[in-house]
């Protein structure tokens, strides 16, 4: 059982060093915005739901981050996505991704009062 | 211009009528009435003299008749503002059946005192029974074999005065602590009316015996034995008319009055000033309310208010004290105030401030919508009252909420944070080679 476990991690570990550097910069951005969402569900449940809506507004406001940054990740993995190596690609993505990210901290601050 | 220097709004009648005008109707003419109910009749005159009424004795016979001269209402007016009506044979006043004619009357908000007797006529009973009280068939007299005086039974010693609980505002306590001589026809209240209820009642002895002088098995008289038997019955209408029916004329005699240890004199005295409006009369102003906490000026009144707002609502009710001639603040404990919407959704009972006037101090609930207070005050003998004062509640405003709480810090520092992680982000994404 504990061999399985360290097997799969010993495989994980080597098949994810092999992802380009990039992407893996993007994966510790998702990771952060996943463990603050954590955070503040756990404060939530500890110390009360009383500003609700400021709860709301911070969870989702990350949670959002981290699908957004998955999206973008989605685009420009040359492994998943056809056409991805693109010169000039990369840009175009992240000028979509800076739409949707702005948009989002918008209404996230409108949101927590 | 009266009316707005004085905000206090007179509710009845009752009120305005202190200087009022009382018919008596008596029995038989005026010197033997004199010689058999002097007392009483003395009794009127005094008690109107010294509040600043007058009152008018007639024979019912002299009355009766449309061409007698003498109408209670002329051309859709009435000239008196409250009858005494001592003659159980009364038929018809001024052509008009008694009544119909006292039946409006009182429905005017107008009172009256109805005495009936064995002998009375079957005008009396339908007026009696217009205000819910039913006097018994025939023409025997109530009798109780346990509490009386003489022995035959015919003259009740009655001490029940339990009908209007503890409350004084009908019969005093003194009145109460003595036995009142009563002689004359039982009556029944349906229980059912709300209206009329029993100052003096029956002992549980007391019944009405068919002619024979006992009551017959055939014809059950369950409603007439026992404390059902009403003696003297007080009838406030909704419209604060005040209407006193016994079936007894010789309850008010010189003979039964005469002696000190019974109780007659006191309750006449009583029941008259009840009925003609000298005790029990209240008057009240607007409900009055303010801004204590909350949203505005403390001591603001507003013509809405926002949910959770504590407010100081105040209401004056006066008494009339006719010894004084003057309104005095009420004495009463158990006003309530409501605010209702569909249902109350507050009840609070009222305190007293140092002048008298009525206060409370009420948390809007938190829940907004059309409210009123209102002060529904029905209390056994006293006016009736009843005031609403609409006040709209109104939720928190949009930009009313409260801001940067130290509790939500943690969720600004998160979207903050977040912002950051984005910029650094771009810069690593967009640099990275």
């Amino acid at each position: 059982m504990l061999g399985d476990l360290k097997e799969i991690v010993q495989v994980f570990s080597r098949e994810y060093s092999k992802t380009p550097k990039l992407l893996k910069i993007v994966d510790c951005f998702i990771l952060y915005a996943l463990t603050v969402a954590a955070l503040q569900f756990a404060y939530m449940n500890l110390f009360g739901s009383f500003p609700y809506n400021a709860f709301l507004g911070g969870f989702f406001c990350t949670l959002g981050f981290a699908v957004l940054t998955v999206c973008f990740r989605m685009q420009i993995d040359v492994t998943q996505t056809e056409g991805a190596d693109k010169l000039g690609n990369l840009e175009k993505v992240f000028a979509d991704y800076c739409v949707a990210c702005v948009f989002l901290f918008f209404v996230s601050i409108s949101y927590v009062g | 211009m009266v009316l707005l220097a004085d905000p206090i709004v007179a509710a009845d009648p009752v009120v305005e009528g202190q200087a009022r005008d009382t018919l008596v109707i008596l029995e038989d003419s005026l010197g033997s009435m004199e010689s058999t109910h002097g007392a009483f009749l003395r009794l009127l005159r005094e008690r109107a003299e010294g509040y600043g009424g007058r009152v008018t004795l007639k024979h019912h016979e002299s009355i009766a008749a449309k061409g007698s001269g003498f109408a209670l209402r002329r051309w859709g007016r009435w000239t008196h503002d409250s009858v005494v009506v001592l003659a159980p044979s009364l038929t018809s006043i001024g052509g008009e059946k008694a009544s119909e004619v006292l039946g409006d009357f009182v429905e005017s908000g107008r009172s009256a005192f109805l005495v009936g007797s064995p002998t009375m006529s079957g005008e009396v009973r339908d007026l009696a029974k217009r205000f819910g009280v039913a006097f018994h068939d025939g023409s025997a007299k109530a009798l109780d074999l346990f509490e009386n005086r003489g022995g035959d039974g015919e003259v009740i010693r009655a001490t029940n005065y339990g009908g209007l609980g503890d409350t004084s505002s009908v019969l005093r306590a003194g009145t109460k602590s003595k036995p009142l001589l009563w002689s004359g026809v039982g009556a029944y209240l349906d229980p059912r009316n709300p209206l009329a209820s029993q100052a003096v009642a029956g002992h549980s002895t007391t019944f009405c015996p068919t002619k024979k002088g006992f009551v017959s098995k055939k014809k059950g008289l369950r409603k007439f034995t026992g404390t059902d038997v009403s003696l003297v019955s007080v009838v406030q209408a909704r419209n604060n008319a005040r209407v006193v029916v016994t079936g007894s004329l010789s309850m008010l005699s010189d003979e039964f009055m005469a002696d000190g240890e019974t109780s007659n004199r006191e309750l006449s005295v009583d029941v008259t000033d009840w009925v003609l409006g000298y005790k029990s009369v209240l008057r009240h102003g607007r409900i009055e309310h303010s801004l204590l906490e909350g949203m505005g000026e403390r001591g603001e009144t507003k013509d809405r208010y926002r949910i959770k707002d504590k407010l100081a609502v105040s209401m004056k009710v006066e008494e009339w004290s006719a010894a004084k001639q003057e309104w005095l603040p009420f004495e009463g404990e158990d006003l309530q105030l409501e605010f209702t919407m569909l249902d109350p959704h507050l009840r609070k009972t009222f305190s007293k401030d140092a002048e008298g006037t009525f206060v409370a101090e009420v948390v809007a609930p938190d829940v907004y919508g059309v409210f009123k207070f209102v002060v529904d005050y029905n209390s056994l003998g006293y006016s009736y009252i009843h005031v609403e004062e609409q006040v709209p509640i109104r939720p928190f405003r949009h930009d009313e909420y409260e801001r940067f709480i130290a509790a939500a810090y943690p969720y600004y520092a998160s979207i903050f944070s977040t912002m950051a992680a984005f910029f650094l982000f771009g810069f690593s994404v967009l640099y990275t080679k």
